[in-house]
């Protein structure tokens, strides 16, 4: 039966409307990792920047206040079958060795959010090479790692509030078992890195600031 | 007879409709642009003297230096961009570089490097790649940003202006509504 026009108008009311599907839970937590390798970083006509993760607009014009270059690799990637790990886990490292010829050591500060839960132990190893190979010597990697019994199925999106705070996006509440990440286990994945600092945060993560070492020879 | 006004609406610029929504299957001059259809494949190097908007598919080349270039939702490009701005909302495997501007919009999906005096990165638009931060030289320090407005993608639900209790309770990480 056909409405009188009157009610139709009546069901528009912004009651009838649908909610909107909810979006990303969104954390804000201090960063002392952060904080830590920024300090002290190099100025902006020679400072390069290898972001692992996803383009972030926040991101992006953060790092442009002090850099002068900014690669975003997107390294975990969503769609394990289109990945250079042959489909078995996550992972880009075609991109990364792409950047051998122009950018062989020339990166002064590394941005690797998450991206070690996400991959396998010869994984990590094999594009933490490749990391060593494009960075500058006394380097400052910042890493997030968590350090808990699960994680997200869909890695957060890391966004910088400032130098010392970063909101986590999480995108799922669906959880996957986390790989166990003890602080012995990072420091033998991050070769070519020397672990000046590390951070235990109370919501489960650690942070991890190493330099690169001035003298690294690939194993 | 039918006069040809009657078969042909005209949008408010004169020109008509369809081409002006972009849907021209060929190259056509639209409002002082030309626009590469969705229809359209072309494989080469595409220069001119006017502004373009792309919703093909171009392989090789696209050189307009001194006008701007738009990569419409349903463009697919690879090929260098060269504009003076440059607007992607669609799909671009290549490098970009602009005289001027490049603003990736949320749709846009980029695998290249970027090089321009001014960035532009709309939140959900996915980048992968170098973005050269002194494409203008160090007297014009480029402007590499985000569109204020934060209302698509997943940043939508970011919070600019995270509660006072933001700040306090940072060492807690207490969550923050979305």
């Amino acid at each position: 039966m056909k409405l009188p026009w009157r009610s139709r108008v009546e069901t528009a009311s912004p009651e009838a409307i649908p909610p909107e599907p909810p979006g990303p839970v969104v954390d804000i937590y201090s960063s002392p990792g952060l904080e830590e390798a920024l300090r002290g970083k190099p100025n902006e006509e020679s400072c390069k920047v290898l972001d692992l993760g996803p383009s972030v607009a926040d991101n992006v014009e953060f790092v442009s206040s002090f850099a002068s270059y900014l690669q975003i690799i997107d390294a975990i990637d969503r769609n394990p079958s289109a990945s250079d790990f042959g489909g078995v886990g996550f992972g880009r490292l075609s991109a990364l060795q792409a950047l051998f010829d122009k950018h062989r050591r020339s990166f002064s500060l590394v941005l690797m959010w998450d991206v070690l839960n996400y991959l396998s132990i010869d994984q990590a190893e094999r594009l933490l090479q490749s990391v060593a190979e494009l960075c500058l010597p006394g380097a400052r990697l910042h890493a997030i790692v968590f350090a808990t019994n699960t994680m997200a199925a869909i890695p957060n999106r890391y966004r910088i509030i400032d130098n010392a705070r970063i909101a986590y996006e999480k995108a799922t509440t669906e959880q996957l078992g986390a790989p166990d990440l003890p602080p012995a286990a990072v420091g033998k994945l991050l070769q070519g890195f020397r672990v000046e600092h590390s951070f235990v945060l109370q919501h489960g993560v650690h942070e991890y600031v190493a330099s690169r070492k001035r003298w690294y020879v690939k194993e | 007879m039918f006069k040809k006004d009657d078969n042909e609406s005209l949008s408010a610029e004169g020109r008509p409709a369809q081409a002006a929504a972009g849907r021209s299957p060929a190259p056509r001059k639209s409002g002082g642009g030309a626009t590469i259809g969705p229809s359209i494949k072309i494989k080469g190097d595409v220069s001119g003297d006017e502004d373009l908007l792309i919703q093909g598919q171009i392989e090789g080349k696209v050189k307009l230096g001194k006008h701007n270039v738009t990569i419409g939702s349903d463009g697919h490009v690879k090929a260098d961009v060269h504009g003076r701005t440059v607007v992607v909302e669609g799909q671009v495997e290549g490098d970009l570089h602009a005289k001027e501007q490049i603003i990736l919009r949320h749709s846009a999906r980029v695998e290249g490097s970027i090089a321009a005096p001014r960035v532009t990165l709309e939140d959900g638009a996915v980048f992968r790649g170098g973005i050269e931060m002194d494409a203008g030289g160090k007297e014009a320090k480029p402007a590499v940003g985000k569109r204020p407005e934060m209302g698509q993608g997943v940043g939508a639900k970011r919070d600019d202006n995270p509660p006072k209790g933001a700040a306090q309770d940072k060492e807690s990480g207490k969550s923050l509504p979305a």
